[in-house]
């Protein structure tokens, strides 16, 4: 049974340029305790999949389409509905800690407050509870760090805090949005540890956003690749990685291979201005005259007219 | 902590000295010869004026020695807590402005209390539910609000309020009825401005990180706007606290003379219409002492709102 | 896990929908308040130009046996406690109330400017005593400063000009020192004095634009808190002296007859609104089309 079941998701947003459209019939399942991971460049819309479902989209967005969520369509929920599921059963984690920590009160305060926002526990047992939260999250010495204000925090502890805050109420569905993007490496490696522990032992299900290949690897079982909007590529993430097809992921993936830097040439088209036919061709080493043409579908994971040739 | 309020102090002495010294170098410049004005309140009319009663009384207040002679005996004479007499009715300036200093405190509280009243739910109303109706309305308002001048709305006030409904008392200062109409006057106009600086910070912080994940937790929208917006987009409101605590006093000099309310700020229309020197310079310090504390009372209110700051102050001293 | 394209539901459950109609708007907002502004102070400066064409009356001549009269077709808005007529008298007012605001704010705009520029190009010692005067103008509030100078100068048009001038420019002085604070920063800056170029002359090209648009904002904005100021020493009793027709000074005298004749108070006062209206009207829509990044900065 999933979990999560996202169909045919489209999102625009009414800007002063115009209608932008940032996903396209975007489609997704998520078993339940599965880990699936989005990749793909800046600006492909990983991080409004991930808004789309915590309807934390801003106010000039334009959502259609369905995201079935334990057999509930979360799209047309109401406020109050939607609001009991965040963070009770669906939380998310962002990136850059220090700017999702409220500045004028204190961390303990913050985590508290995520316990009792789904009535967890009662007012006088919060503490304790967050205190435990934090104990969990691997936060040294909590009862002193409880009252401290997050600007006196590291940037690795802020994003325990920040799990700490999602973990408040186990959730059934963890959505953590670039969690290392903004850490050193070392950090890196413990917050990486740390989720992967946590999702191992509460069975959760992950959906981890990230555009570092390596991060992807260590968390998740599988993995869509995503360009402009849409999935161009999906599958078992060992399987897409070893043997990719999409020439998009096969560029993806030598960008960082071992053998020095090979940047992908050109850039992400603009959202306003996409190509005719398949929105990779002008990137696209391989392109034929069909690739100008006709745009492919997503068919056995895989968007691309080539890729039996290949 | 220490050095700022030392820095604090530092700029009330320039200030003091900054704002009497000119206001002594135009009062020594400007017509009006205090002697002679001494002499007409004091004793009897123009008729009776003769340059021997004047030149008796120029040298009699210490009015023949030099400009900075007259300067420095009057500063010296602050240390002791003594701004002079009045040359109208030769009362210590001192005690004539500390019994008018309460009124001036009830009136700006009152108003202040009024436009935050006003402009803090309408500055979030109108963030909150930006380019709806409300919004427009109240950004009508505020446009209304900032051009009209406070002593046409006093008039027109009390047209309504005290002529045609009768309501409340016209003028004076018998009771708290008496600060009604004062005290709105006053306070409209300033929530005015303060209800646009509301919104415009409120509308900052709505688009911040933490707002977004407190939304992410599942808390009650009240609580995200009421709580960890609010508290947020109260450093900058703070912050011009101290800027609208000038147009209070400003404000007040106008309202307390349409409403004959016996504060500090009739006091110095009062004063200046009579030419009355030492107390025009007495209501001139006092004011500045007022607005630097008043100042001072604003960054130490925001040391409590946003710990950063005092995390810094806490660290560098 | 698979991805699967179904046929398309296009936008069958719209969730929010938010015009793209608002956000033009938003912009024609700044645009028409500029229009708005624009023409109401045409027509402001029309009638104070024309005002002896537009006058049914003599502003200053006293009719005899018609005092405290409400408006009628000879009086408009009515006779004043002398017999004059009120609307005659707000017509020449304009001319005043438009005076005073274009000179204070044409001397504090330029004066408040050079020295904006000149602390921040100079730095040192002379910024030091620029911005210290600054502060200590700052540290008392304006308008009671501007009372006492006036009082003490004695009443009369150019007396108050004269004190809202001495307190008025240190806003544009604050802000054109930022401007230029800020230009000096930047990295072409240097790259330009390594070249050999006149870091002034460099600097001035790109200053001017940056200072022009703030500069413009506040004076448009600033013209209308020069009337406001100005009416409210007329209606303390310093500005022009009688029989001037000046828009405060005419509450001032009307204000005793509120009961009788609130005409006499609710016109001059709704002239002063006008004017004030219009001026910020330009300088909302101004500071919107000019730079919206910038809002903040001005909106203290």
């Amino acid at each position: 049974m999933n979990l999560l079941h996202i169909n045919d998701l489209h999102v625009n947003f009414s800007t002063k340029a115009g209608q932008v459209r940032v996903l396209s019939g975007f489609c997704l399942d998520i078993e339940k305790g599965s880990s699936i991971c989005l990749v793909g460049e800046s600006g492909c819309g990983k991080t409004i999949v991930a808004l789309s479902i915590m309807r934390l989209l801003p106010e000039n967005a334009q959502v259609s389409g369905e995201i079935q969520f334990k057999d509930r369509d979360l799209l047309i929920l109401e406020k109050e509905e939607i609001r009991q599921i965040r963070g009770h059963e669906i939380s998310m984690i962002f990136e850059q800690p220090a700017s999702c920590l409220n500045p004028v009160f204190t961390v303990g305060d913050q985590i508290a407050e995520s316990v009792r926002a789904n009535g967890l526990c009662k007012k006088n047992e919060a503490r304790d509870a967050a205190i435990e939260l934090m104990r969990l999250t691997g936060i040294p010495s909590p009862k002193k760090r409880f009252d401290q204000y997050p600007h006196e925090f590291s940037g690795g502890m802020l994003q325990r805090v920040m799990i700490s805050i999602a973990m408040a109420s186990k959730p059934a569905l963890l959505i953590a949005d670039e969690p290392t993007t903004s850490l050193d490496v070392t950090v890196q490696a413990q917050i990486v540890e740390l989720i992967k522990d946590l999702i191992t032992k509460f069975g959760m299900s992950l959906l981890l956003i990230t555009h570092d290949l390596g991060v992807a690897a260590e968390l998740c079982r599988d993995v869509a690749v995503m360009y402009a909007g849409e999935i161009v590529e999906s599958g078992c993430l060992n399987e897409v990685f070893r043997h990719p097809k999409h020439p998009y992921t096969k560029a993806l993936l030598r960008a960082i291979s071992d053998d020095g830097l090979r940047p992908i040439k050109g850039s992400v088209p603009e959202l306003t201005n996409l190509p005719e036919g398949c929105w990779f061709h002008p990137r696209c080493p391989f392109a034929e005259d069909q690739c100008r043409l006709s745009k492919p579908e997503l068919k056995n994971g895989i968007r691309c007219h080539l890729w039996k040739k290949n | 902590m220490w050095r700022y309020l030392f820095g604090r102090l530092l700029l009330l002495i320039i200030v003091v000295i900054g704002v009497t010294a000119l206001t002594f170098l135009m009062m020594y410049y400007t017509p009006g010869d205090p002697a002679a004005i001494i002499a007409i309140a004091r004793y009897g009319g123009p008729e009776s004026l003769s340059s021997d009663l004047i030149s008796w009384i120029r040298h009699q207040e210490g009015l023949d020695a030099p400009i900075y002679i007259q300067y420095a005996k009057w500063l010296h004479h602050i240390f002791y807590l003594d701004m002079g007499r009045s040359l109208i009715t030769d009362e210590p300036v001192f005690d004539k402005i500390f019994s008018r200093f309460p009124a001036t405190l009830q009136l700006a509280l009152a108003s202040m209390l009024i436009y935050l009243l006003i402009a803090i739910p309408i500055g979030i109303l109108s963030a909150v539910k930006q380019n709806s109706l409300i919004d427009y309305l109240s950004d009508i308002g505020v446009l209304v609000g900032v051009s009209m001048p406070s002593f046409w709305l006093a008039l027109i006030l009390i047209l309504f309020f005290s002529i045609y409904l009768g309501w409340l008392p016209v003028c004076g200062s018998q009771g708290l009825s008496y600060l009604i109409l004062p005290a709105t006057t006053l306070g409209i106009g300033i929530a005015a401005t303060t209800t646009r600086i509301v919104r415009s910070s409120m509308l900052d912080v709505l688009g911040q990180n933490y707002i977004r994940t407190a939304r992410a937790k599942g808390l009650k929208e009240a609580i995200v706007i009421g709580k960890h917006a609010l508290k947020n987009a109260m450093i900058p409101i703070v912050t011009i606290a101290g800027l609208q605590f000038a147009s209070l006093l400003e404000g007040a000099v106008v309202v307390e003379t349409i409403f004959a309310w016996p504060g500090v700020g009739r006091l110095l229309v009062d004063s200046i219409n009579q030419r009355d020197f030492p107390m025009i310079q007495g209501c001139v310090l006092f004011i500045a002492i007022i607005f630097v504390l008043a100042n001072l009372l604003v960054d130490c209110s925001y040391v409590y709102l946003d710990p950063r700051v005092r995390y810094n102050r806490r660290h560098q001293v | 896990m698979s991805g699967r394209i179904q046929t398309s539901k296009m936008f069958q459950k719209p969730i929010v929908m938010k015009p793209y109609a608002l956000e033009l708007l938003n912009f024609i907002k700044g645009n028409c308040r500029v229009m708005v502004g624009c023409g109401l102070i045409f027509f402001l400066f029309l009638i104070a130009v024309s005002a002896p064409l537009i006058a049914p009356n003599d502003p200053i001549e006293q009719h005899r046996g018609h005092y405290l009269q409400p408006p009628s077709w000879q009086y408009p808005f009515g006779t004043d406690d002398l017999g004059r007529c009120i609307f005659s008298r707000l017509v020449y007012g304009t001319q005043i109330s438009l005076l005073i605001s274009v000179m204070v704010v044409g001397v504090t705009a330029i004066i408040g400017t050079s020295i904006g520029l000149i602390s921040g190009f100079a730095g040192g010692a002379v910024d030091e005593v620029l911005m210290r005067i600054v502060d200590i103008l700052l540290a008392f509030p304006g308008l009671i400063l501007a009372l006492v100078i006036a009082g003490l100068l004695g009443p009369g048009l150019f007396n108050v000009m004269l004190a809202l001038a001495i307190v008025g420019w240190t806003g544009y002085a604050r802000v054109v020192r930022g401007c230029v604070l800020a230009e000096k920063e930047k990295g072409f800056v240097e790259a330009t004095r390594a070249l050999g170029g006149s870091k002034y002359y460099i600097m001035f090209r790109h200053i001017m634009p940056e200072v022009l648009a703030p500069v413009i904002v506040m004076a448009a904005l600033g013209m209308g808190g020069t009337i406001l100021s100005a009416s409210a020493l007329g209606f303390l009793g310093l500005g022009s002296q009688p029989p001037a027709p000046e828009w405060g000074s005419m509450l001032n005298e009307g204000r005793t007859f509120l009961q009788l004749a609130p005409y006499c108070t609710i016109f001059p006062g709704l002239a002063i609104m006008l004017t004030v209206l219009a001026f910020n009207f330009l300088g909302d829509g101004l500071r919107d089309v000019m730079d919206p990044w910038k809002k903040k900065r001005l909106e203290i």
